[in-house]
């Protein structure tokens, strides 16, 4: 390891289950020579302190998991990034904006007062949006939750200073390694084909359909989805549907939070 | 244990390890005649036999399978979500060798999806080999499987032969079935030259209450010594049954719809057509049509470190040209960033670079991939396009 001092990492969160911060303390039998490599400064949910003020700490690697949902998240992302050398993106919910963003697609003041009832206007919030959106994000680790092995290995290239490998291939590339019998094959629909692979398909080798948490590929072909979707009698809303979950600030919000 | 090697590029085995790979030179287009010399040659290979027909009688096919688990381990078509793909069989009970087709081909027991070549000691640099696992026996292969066996083997002996993959393949004995009609509405066998079994160490060909078995090869004694005890002797009236089986069968088979020598230059005449951007428009990049196919054979390596940063751990994986980072380089530079020029790129793979290059078929029309594509993408579609067809692709 070519690194003499130990780098110092931080874990934030915002609009999130913190699920993904959970998939990192499981790597249990990695952590203990995890811990040694890195010294880990800021993780609120590893720890019994309950504060969660964001000062002016020097971070070499901080993960920001979550949404960013409202002007405070989005001042505190800048300050973290302006003190961080690298910013890593944790999870669907700051990747894609993942289930959050399906607030996007009504009214915004509609969904406040549902949620919030007459305490509404208590609530400074604004459409939700991914970290990438708010800043320039060095590395995505993506799915909801973030993938363990995945994660691991991500550290291990970050530890040696080596850029870490991007997934560019779609699930269906890991999910017929495996041996899965493809959904469509089997009469159903399926996110596989444009979802960003990393996740080992856990969601089809279980005999699920890929939900597409881990978001769609840059270069997705989105139009042969619909025709696939039509070759097993599903209709265009279906496929909206499919990828509201997920992909809801891809396919509706991008322009008008941008 | 850490083997020191010399500087230079590793060689995972010493040469002249395998002595099936005998040096046959295929004559360009000419695949048809050669295979009807081989099937002539096979018929009368080996000592002349003397021997009456065996049988395997349907009831008997969990014991045949328990005798050969004895031996080793079995590869062989099983039941998975209402269909068959080919897996390491635990019970013999698990087989199902009257599976029409297996939605995933055989290919992953010479050419696993992932592959751990060698483990290296990050601070020394000592590596060790680690050993090629595969099945013993490849039990229900199909025609089909066999001819894309040999296409495999084509290209893996190719250059620099794969030694992996030849030591696997050495190891393996080929326990095949002839199909005596088409296995589904996918598959077009009988347009590719390919509904014949082509080599096999041992054949079995169905009869109405079992299979009528035939050793081919050295390798097949093996599983002749297993089945002793389970053959029957065939009966004169089982012998007549069997030729009435396999005439039966060129019937079936009849009425190929593509023209096989002249498919390389159709290929290459319609590399600019038109018509290869609807399938463009069409293709989701997933790559499943590789993942199934028996003959596709592209890889890419990776290299994985343990927690501790002591070990790093080489394998080869699965790849496939209809990725778009496939032909990523430097640069970025990608010189197939076009989904057009990918899917055409595979279907000239199949249709006339690879089979112009080694003289036999690199899709043997087992309908896999037509099969596994979403928006239904097929080979015959396109050879018959290439050929002169107007139907869409
Ligand atoms: S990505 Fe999923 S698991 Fe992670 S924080 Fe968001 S909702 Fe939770
Ligand atoms: S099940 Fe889904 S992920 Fe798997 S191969 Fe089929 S489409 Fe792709
Ligand atoms: S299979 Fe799809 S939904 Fe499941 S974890 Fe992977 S990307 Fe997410
Ligand atoms: S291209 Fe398709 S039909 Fe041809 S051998 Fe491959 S999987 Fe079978
Ligand atoms: S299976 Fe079909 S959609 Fe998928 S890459 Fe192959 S041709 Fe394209």
């Amino acid at each position: 390891m070519n690194i003499a001092k130990k780098p110092r990492v931080g874990f934030f969160s915002f609009a999130s289950c913190e699920g993904c911060q959970l998939a990192f303390l499981e790597c249990e039998e990695e952590l203990p020579v995890l811990l040694e490599a890195v010294e880990i400064v800021r993780f609120r949910e590893a720890s019994s302190y309950e504060g969660r003020e964001i000062g002016g700490e020097e971070f070499d690697v901080v993960f920001l998991e979550g949404t960013i949902a409202r002007e405070k998240d989005a001042e505190e992302v800048r300050l973290l990034r302006k003190n961080a050398k690298i910013v890593v993106a944790f999870g669907a919910c700051a990747t894609t904006c993942g289930v959050n963003a399906i607030r996007n697609t009504r009214p915004l003041e509609i969904v406040r007062r549902e949620v919030y009832g007459e305490k509404a206007g208590w609530y400074d919030v604004f459409p939700a949006r991914p970290v990438s959106a708010v800043v320039p994000v060095d590395y995505t680790l993506r799915g909801c939750p973030v993938d363990r092995t995945e994660l691991v290995k991500f550290l291990l290239f970050l530890l040696r200073d080596l850029p870490a490998p991007i997934p560019k291939y779609p699930v269906c590339f890991e999910c017929k390694a495996a041996g899965v019998v493809c959904n469509y094959v089997r009469g159903r629909t399926c996110l596989g084909p444009v979802t960003t692979c990393g996740c080992g398909a856990i969601c089809t080798r279980f005999g699920g359909r890929c939900e597409g948490c881990r978001g769609i590929l840059p270069d997705a072909n989105l139009e042969g989805l619909r025709y696939a979707y039509r070759e097993v009698g599903r209709s265009e809303e279906d496929l909206k549907h499919d990828l509201q979950l997920f992909n809801s600030f891809l396919s509706t919000m991008r322009e008008k939070v941008l | 244990m850490f083997l020191r090697r010399a500087a230079g590029r590793p060689r995972w085995l010493a040469d002249g390890c395998f002595s099936w790979a005998e040096n046959e030179s295929f004559s360009v287009g000419l695949f048809v005649f050669r295979r009807r010399r081989l099937e002539l040659r096979l018929r009368g290979r080996g000592e002349p036999k003397e021997e009456v027909g065996k049988i395997l009688k349907k009831r008997d096919v969990i014991s045949a399978v328990e005798a050969l688990l004895v031996h080793g381990s079995v590869y062989a078509p099983v039941e998975k979500d209402d269909h068959f793909v080919f897996e390491e069989i635990e019970r013999a009970s698990d087989l199902r060798l009257e599976a029409a087709q297996t939605v995933h081909s055989a290919k992953g027991a010479f050419f696993p999806s992932k592959d751990p070549l060698v483990r290296f000691d990050l601070s020394s640099g000592d590596w060790e080999e680690l050993p090629p696992a595969a099945p013993r026996f490849l039990f229900g292969l199909h025609p089909c499987d066999t001819w894309a066996m040999k296409a495999f083997d084509c290209w893996m002996r190719d250059g620099i032969p794969d030694d992996r993959y030849l030591r696997r393949r050495e190891h393996g004995v080929i326990i095949a079935v002839q199909c005596l009609k088409k296995c589904n509405e996918d598959s077009f066998c009988g347009s590719m030259g390919t509904y014949r079994i082509f080599e096999a160490d041992v054949r079995l060909t169905p009869m109405n209450n079992g299979y009528f078995v035939e050793f081919e090869t050295e390798k097949a004694r093996e599983v002749e010594e297993a089945w002793r005890e389970i053959l029957l002797e065939a009966t004169v009236e089982e012998e007549r049954e069997l030729e009435e089986m396999k005439s039966g069968m060129e019937d079936a088979f009849s009425g190929a719809e593509v023209d096989l020598e002249r498919l390389p230059d159709d290929m290459k005449a319609s590399f600019y057509a038109p018509w290869w951007r609807d399938m463009g428009k069409r293709c989701l990049d997933c790559g499943q049509c590789v993942a199934v196919c028996p003959t596709c054979t592209c890889f890419a390596m990776i290299d994985e470190c343990n927690v501790s940063l002591t070990e790093c751990e080489r394998s080869r994986r699965w790849d496939g040209c209809m990725f778009h980072s496939f032909a990523e380089v430097a640069g970025p530079h990608n010189f197939r960033s076009d989904r057009c020029a990918r899917i055409r790129h595979r279907m000239n793979r199949k249709g006339q670079w690879l089979n112009r290059r080694f003289g036999v078929p690199f899709c043997v029309g087992c309908g896999r991939c037509v099969t596994a594509c979403p928006v239904g993408i097929s080979p015959l579609k396109v050879f018959k396009r290439a050929q002169g067809g107007t139907a869409d692709v």
